[in-house]
């Protein structure tokens, strides 16, 4: 009986132990007391769970899931802010969207998965995950929706060929220099996604192209030994000098994350400013790290520390993180120096200062981005204008547009900058509202009308493949030299004086001069000058080698005609019109026609050397096209289609002439700015009321103009204090009013000098006849 | 303390221009009589408003009305310090009139004189915003205060009349 009462105690006993030890296991990590960081001397592990020996042949990628998994729980940090930037639920105040951009429609939309004012939700568009991470993977951290669960994966994906992108723990945590971003845009591009995290954190050298495989490929499948040079099967070679016998790595990981890793995703920089003379937040100045304010637990929950979040965060600690919480301590009680704030952040006396803009103002409003001028600034940011990735190749761009500061009313009814970029897009009018139309579908039904440079540069490139033309060829129009660049575009400069007059004309530039690419000759000649015979069958051979000509190509002199038949130059009458000069040209259908046509020619002219990628009359073609084009998709007959640019929205009225209309679809984006803070002595207001309150102030009238890919006078203009929905009649009152603000100071300090005065008489004349001093009058 | 023939004292708008047209003939006589009349109207103006917004409006006077108000506010300290200049005299000590509206007189002054320190003060780029919190505070005080003397002024003075 004792045996069974013992067995069944200590039965018990273990079970609630058990209990006991699971429930302190599901609790949240505690710190363990000590400042120092661990040595993250540790195993590789693949995504199968795996142990990776960087000898063994054709190693699979390390997996930071299971990896970092003995120490810390990923299921937990993917919950972090950083990963769920898809996730409807969370709320919050507004960040910077991303941007679809499009350079050659003028495409530029703003995304977002939250349901921010401005924005349109990937869906809408038909974007998905996939088409998500191969756009934005660039500057993502992974997991998220860049590593989607098995029911959520759509069939025209090829995660199955990419893998998932888990998340990038070292494009965060890594302390080492060699920790390389560009080499994960890289690979991302390449849809290497499972390789990304190996090949950016300098472990390896990842090499192949999953972006080439076919879609049935599998990691199973394995390397393909047929195939070397093109769809070759991406592979990681491990530096095998950075384990140790045991197969274990160094992972060189700090306390703290430092600002580089933050920048790369979060660099805000003005436009043409020289990196010497761009000055960084006061608190990057003064040594503080961004994660010394942008705080997480292990649940990677990060503080964005703006007021109001402590509302809907669940980081309590928010709260002491925003400016007043660091500046002012949260002690309501304490409104004076005795406040004690986070970090040892100094009080703000703000002398002078009505209360009424702390209830009214941001911090940021006063304290943060340019002081406000007459023109907005420009600002690159790295998410937007693809900053940070370096290479041969150019990634970064002008668009999006994005200007700083405008100073908006928020939804807390504080007035805060924020930054705004006007978006531009073509779309089809649906019971008033504009829907968005992919880049792509528009280029499907009118893809001509965007052409114009590329109809150019092909020609020149036809040319320029030619080596004996002795130079480079150029277009010459109008005192303009269009030349190839190495995009495969066109370049632009000043044209000499000789051919300043010239309407159009197809040249050779060498070092020294610029000759006519086929010079005058004498077409009546009994014999034909040699080298400009050969001059015409290699320029016209060079022409017959561009793909996308209409028809075979000739010269036209005079009433004769030149072209190239089977290898021989041959010379027959000019079918089209006399021409006095010799005129290049393509044969179709036994027409001449000019190699570039008039359009393609005003378009080049007009667009080429400058930020503006359209004209109207490019805008007017489109919208024709596009307005008889039946958009099955959504409706049984042909919608009107719109043109959204520099805040309006361009159409085609009855007669088909190009109007504009104000349309909430063209309201720009904004967003709120947090940072590049000012010191004290620079902030607004420094100088006195007048920085902000006075008749033209730019911080109330400022224009806002719009801007967009479209060459137009057509824009919509905004004063800043649109933004903030003030009365602004009354400001300019209000302002003129501090004009005469040092009078009213003058006339109240004399009117209580001299009513003090006479007081302080009277209470002197009590005193002295209360101490007898002065006598009673009679 | 209050007659039945009083109660129309403050409604009857008539009579009180009555008494302000016979005080400033007494007074305040030729062009003065316009300060004594600015002085009323711009004291009238800073009550109404001052006190309508701070009871009725949780954010406080704002907007054209306060841009009013410290118009306003120039206006009456002006006034008021020449009125003290001129009037101060009959109500020392030793002139014969009754000690309440010495008091009053004086308080008023006292009252004025403190709303136009506190106004200025929170005008003033040296002080901080927590002295200008106080200041504004003390200046919506020493309206009531003023305000308070102004009535019993005016109450006494008409009382005497009758």
């Amino acid at each position: 009986m004792k045996r069974i009462i013992l067995i069944v105690f200590v039965t018990v006993s273990l079970g609630l132990f058990d209990n006991v030890a699971s429930q302190r296991s599901k609790k949240k990590p505690q710190w363990s007391g000590s400042e120092t960081v661990p040595v993250h001397l540790i195993p590789l592990k693949d995504e199968f769970d795996q142990p990776i020996i960087p000898t063994q042949v054709n190693p699979l990628p390390f997996s930071s899931r299971f990896t970092c998994a003995p120490c810390h729980d990923y299921n937990v940090i993917k919950q972090g802010l950083h990963f769920s930037g898809a996730n409807p639920d969370l709320s919050g105040r507004a960040g910077e969207p991303w941007f679809w951009l499009e350079k050659k429609t003028g495409t530029v939309l703003p995304l977002s998965y939250q349901n921010w004012r401005g924005t349109w939700h990937p869906s809408e568009l038909g974007l998905n995950p996939w088409d998500f991470a191969l756009l934005f993977g660039r500057h993502m951290t992974g997991g998220g929706i860049l590593e989607p669960a098995e029911d959520e994966i759509s069939p025209q994906s090829r995660w199955n060929v990419s893998g998932k992108v888990e998340i990038n723990c070292m494009g965060c945590h890594n302390a080492s220099r060699i920790q390389n971003h560009s080499e994960w845009a890289k690979q991302i591009l390449r849809q290497n996604f499972r390789w990304a995290v190996s090949a950016s954190t300098g472990l390896g050298e990842v090499g192949g192209m999953a972006s080439r495989l076919p879609a049935t490929w599998d990691l199973f499948d394995g390397p393909n030994p047929d195939d070397t040079e093109w769809a070759v099967v991406p592979s990681v070679r491990y530096n095998t000098s950075l384990f140790n016998s045991r197969h274990q790595v160094f992972f060189d990981i700090g306390d703290k994350p430092n600002d580089n890793r933050c920048l790369t995703c979060h660099s805000v920089t003005p436009v043409d400013m020289p990196k010497q003379s761009f000055d960084a937040d006061v608190h990057s100045l003064a040594g503080l790290l961004c994660v010394d304010c942008h705080r997480n637990g292990i649940e990677h929950e990060m503080i964005r520390g703006y007021e109001g979040e402590v509302s809907l965060s669940s980081e309590q600690e928010a709260k002491t993180f925003t400016c007043r919480g660091c500046h002012m301590g949260t002690d309501k009680n304490k409104t004076d120096r005795t406040a004690v704030g986070r970090l040892g952040a100094p009080f703000p006396e703000h002398r002078g200062l009505p209360v009424v803009h702390l209830e009214r103002l941001s911090c940021t409003t006063c304290h943060s981005v340019p002081w406000p001028s007459k023109a907005l600034n420009r600002v690159r940011t790295s998410r937007a204008n693809r900053l940070g990735i370096y290479g041969v190749a150019q990634w970064q761009t002008d668009m999006p547009q994005i200007f700083e500061p405008v100073y908006v009313r928020d939804d807390n009814g504080k007035i805060a900058p924020h930054r705004l970029v006007w978006p531009s897009f073509w779309g089809e009018i649906v019971d008033g509202e504009v829907i968005p139309l992919r880049a792509e579908e528009v280029l499907t039904h009118a893809g001509q009308a965007f052409a114009s440079e590329e109809n150019v540069a092909q020609v020149l490139l036809a040319l320029y493949r030619e080596p004996d033309l002795g130079g480079v060829p150029v277009l010459i129009a109008e005192g303009k030299i269009y030349s190839l660049n190495v995009d495969g575009g066109l370049d632009v400069s000043d044209s000499l004086e000789d051919f300043a007059s010239e309407a159009k004309m197809w040249a050779v530039r060498t070092e020294e001069k610029i000759v006519p690419l086929i010079p005058e000759f004498d077409t009546e000649a009994e014999m034909m000058d040699m080298d400009v015979e050969v001059r015409i069958q290699i320029v016209l051979e060079a022409l017959a080698t561009n793909e996308s000509a209409p028809g075979q190509p000739a010269l036209l002199v005079h009433d004769v005609m030149y072209s190239v038949r089977e290898g021989y130059l041959e010379k027959t009458n000019n079918p089209g019109e006399f021409r006095p000069t010799p005129w290049l040209c393509w044969l179709v259908e036994g027409q001449p026609e000019s190699l570039v046509g008039e359009f393609d020619l005003r378009t080049v002219k007009a667009t080429v050397g400058e930020e503006q990628t359209l004209t109207e009359e490019q805008i007017r073609l489109v919208l024709d096209i596009l307005n008889r084009t039946q958009n099955s998709s959504r409706s049984d007959m042909s919608t009107p289609h719109a043109y959204i640019s520099g805040g309006l929205m361009f159409l085609l009225d009855k007669d088909g002439e190009l109007t504009t209309q104000n349309h909430e679809s063209a309201d720009p984006v904004t967003w709120p700015i947090g940072h590049r803070v000012r010191p004290a002595q620079q902030s607004l207001g420094i100088n006195g009321c007048r920085d902000c309150h006075r008749a033209n102030s730019p911080f109330f009238f400022g224009k806002v103009r719009g801007l967009g890919p479209l060459i137009t006078e057509k824009v919509n203009v905004r004063s800043q204090g649109s933004f903030m929905d003030l009365t602004l009649p009354y400001q300019r009152l209000f302002g003129l009013s501090f004009s005469v603000r040092p009078l009213l100071k003058i006339v109240l300090f004399v009117s209580a000098l001299v009513c003090g005065s006479i007081l302080l008489i009277f209470l002197l004349l009590v005193l002295g006849r209360i101490s007898g001093l002065v006598e009673k009058r009679r | 303390m209050w007659k039945k023939g009083d109660r129309n004292l403050f409604k009857g708008w008539t009579r009180l221009y009555e008494w302000a047209k016979t005080w400033a003939g007494q007074f305040y006589p030729g062009w003065r009589s316009w300060v004594f009349f600015c002085l009323i109207l711009s004291f009238l103006f800073l009550a109404i408003s001052g006190f309508l917004f701070a009871i009725l409006v949780p954010r406080g006077l704002y907007g054209l009305p306060l841009l009013l108000h410290v118009a306003a506010g120039g206006i009456f300290a002006v006034c008021l310090s020449m009125a003290v200049v001129w009037r101060a005299r009959f109500y020392t000590l030793d002139v014969v009139q009754p000690i309440l509206l010495k008091v009053m007189f004086w308080t008023f002054v006292v009252s004025g004189l403190c709303l136009i320190v506190t106004s200025l003060s929170s005008m003033i780029s040296f002080l901080s915003m927590q002295f200008q919190i106080e200041m504004i505070r003390w200046h919506r005080l020493f309206a009531f205060v003023s305000l308070a003397s102004v009535s019993a002024f005016l109450y006494y003075s008409l009382d005497r009349e009758e």
